[in-house]
Order: structure tokens, then sequence, then C-alpha cells
């Protein structure tokens, strides 16, 4: 994900439209004004698909480092995470999330050497909405956030199991 | 160059400097970074004359993130170290067995600051890794491979 933050290529929208498009989506009443809201998006989807940075290139180990930090201040208490962290429809959680993408975008304002179109990409990949099979937002996959979701998913482990499509459509 | 320095680098003839699994780890991601890095300037000869594909929204486009298409001699080193370590009792084993995890793990350890000297980045917590996640539900792999 952070290679497609450092997109080189112009995104289709500013910086503003991208973040009113969030807020839009925060305060969408139905499943109707999102489908809108999604096809509202459908070039800058387009463009945040089809160009990658490079995660060794565009992004120094400082610039990481503070993206991590900002992750263990905000959703880590005692090295332990947050109950809200990867949970759906968590208001609190949801809150930590506004806190995150603030500061990685106050990071990206800076910092020196930071992929041009960053911050709009960033935004976008804020809306959480837009990503598919995503029921909740999600932290760059900075190094504390790899290892916060292996211990995490480690705790879960019978839960990971997998289960025959069969099976899962008939038991219950 | 490179392939003389790990050979140079290792220790063969004292039992007690041997070298180490996190180094054997880096070697063996190195190797796979190098046929990477031939894909990658093929992909990106190939993206300047590329035209834009339209993908409905909300959905990936499948053809552009499928690893076996876009990487085919990172795939294809892989596939070599699968079938060498296939016989040979060795903690490298299972991750040969799992391209995505091996080639995110070539791209993170690109960013040797942040990446390798994480406490996480061991053969034995990403063995770990793949018993514990290694097999799930095509949703689940799709919502992890976003990082």
């Amino acid at each position: 994900m952070l290679e497609r933050v450092a997109n080189p290529n112009k995104p289709p929208m500013t910086l503003d439209e991208i973040k009113s498009a969030r807020t839009a989506f925060a305060e969408a009443g139905s499943d109707e004004e999102e489908d809108a809201l999604k096809l509202s998006l459908t070039e800058m989807e387009a463009e945040f698909r089809r160009g990658r940075g490079s995660l060794a290139d565009d992004f120094s180990p400082e610039i990481l480092a503070a993206i991590d930090k900002c992750f263990v201040d905000i959703f880590l208490v005692e090295e332990e995470p947050v109950k809200t962290l990867f949970y759906p429809n968590s208001g609190d959680g949801l809150d930590l999330f506004i806190k995150y993408f603030d500061e990685v975008d106050l990071i990206f304002q800076s910092f020196e050497g930071v992929p041009m179109y960053a911050r709009e990409y960033f935004a976008f990949f804020s809306i959480w909405q837009m990503q598919p099979n995503v029921y909740f937002p999600l932290p760059l996959g900075t190094a504390s956030v790899v290892s916060t979701l292996h211990k995490m998913m480690g705790r879960v482990r019978r839960g990971m199991t997998e289960v025959r499509a069969h099976s899962y459509s008939t038991r219950f | 160059m490179e392939a003389i320095y790990w050979l140079l680098s290792r220790n063969e003839t004292k039992q007690e400097y041997k070298c180490s699994e996190e180094e054997r780890l880096l070697e063996f991601l190195a190797e796979m970074n190098r046929a990477y890095q031939l894909d990658l300037t093929k992909l990106r000869e190939k993206e300047k004359d590329k035209t834009p594909v339209t993908v409905e929204p909300g959905k990936r486009n499948v053809v552009e993130e499928d690893s076996r298409r876009q990487y085919p001699k990172f795939m294809e080193a892989l596939k070599e170290k699968a079938e060498a370590y296939k016989y040979v009792s060795t903690e490298f084993r299972k991750l040969s067995c799992m391209p995505s995890l091996v080639l995110s793990l070539v791209m993170a350890s690109r960013v040797r600051k942040h990446y390798t000297h994480a406490p996480w980045f061991k053969i034995a917590t990403l063995n770990q890794m793949v018993e514990v996640h290694g097999a799930v539900s095509a949703i689940l792999k799709s919502m992890l491979s976003e990082y």
C-alpha cells in the first residue's frame, strides 16, 4: 500500500476534493448514497491502482519510522493493541483513525523527500470504503503494524482455520 | 558480484561461527530480489506504453495484481528454490511455498533499517505467520494483501 501512496502519476482529484469525498462517505446514510460516492471516485480509484512508486526508493527509513511511531502512539497501549483496532463499526476506532490519518498527513507535509502526490493518494487510501473486502480503516503497513497484526491473529488462531465452503453453507 | 560476496561472507570452516538462520534469510531474499529486479525493469518499460484499464469501483484488477504475470522471473526463481528445498530439512521450505509472502518480504527487505531490523523479521516468526494465517480465505487474503 505504501507503494500505491508513492504513485508518481498526477491524481485526477485535488486533495480538498478527496477530503470532501471522505467526509461525504462518513456522513452517507444509505448504501445508495455510498454507491453514488463510489461511482464519483471511479477515475481516482483507477489512477490509485494503476501507478506504483517504490517502497525502497520513495520512502526513507526516517519517514517510515515516523509513520510507525504514529501507529504505536495511537493504537498501542503498553505494547498491546487497543480493542477497537481492526474492528468494524466502532466509533472509538474511527476516531483513532481520524487522528492517525491527520498525523500521517502532517508527516507528509513536514518531511523532505516525500513522494509528490503522497498526501492525495494517502487521503484516498484513508477512504477505506473504497478498498475491496475491507470493513474498517487500515493503517499503512509499517513494521509495528505487521507485528501487531501477527500478534492479534496468533491469538485467534482457531478463527483462522479454513472451513470448506460446502460445510460452511450447510451447517446453519 | 553479490553472489561472491555472500559466498565469501559464509564461514565454511569453523563450526562455531556458521552462518545464522537470519543471515540465510537475508541471503535467500537477496537472491529472490535479483529476480524481482529483472521483472521490475521489464514492468516499468511496459508501464510506459500501457493503456489505462477501467476497473469497477471497489473491485480489484485481477490481471494487474496477478504476481505470476507481473513477476515471472521472480516466480521462476522461487519455484526453483521450492524444488531444491523439497527434500531438505530447512526452515525455508514453508516460506518458499508462499510466493506472495516472499514477494512482500523481498519488497520490505529493500528498506533495511525499517523492516529487516524489526523483531519479527526472523525465519522462526515468519514460519509462525505462515502457520497462523498462511492459508486463510480469499476475502481475508485480499484484505491482507492491501499491505
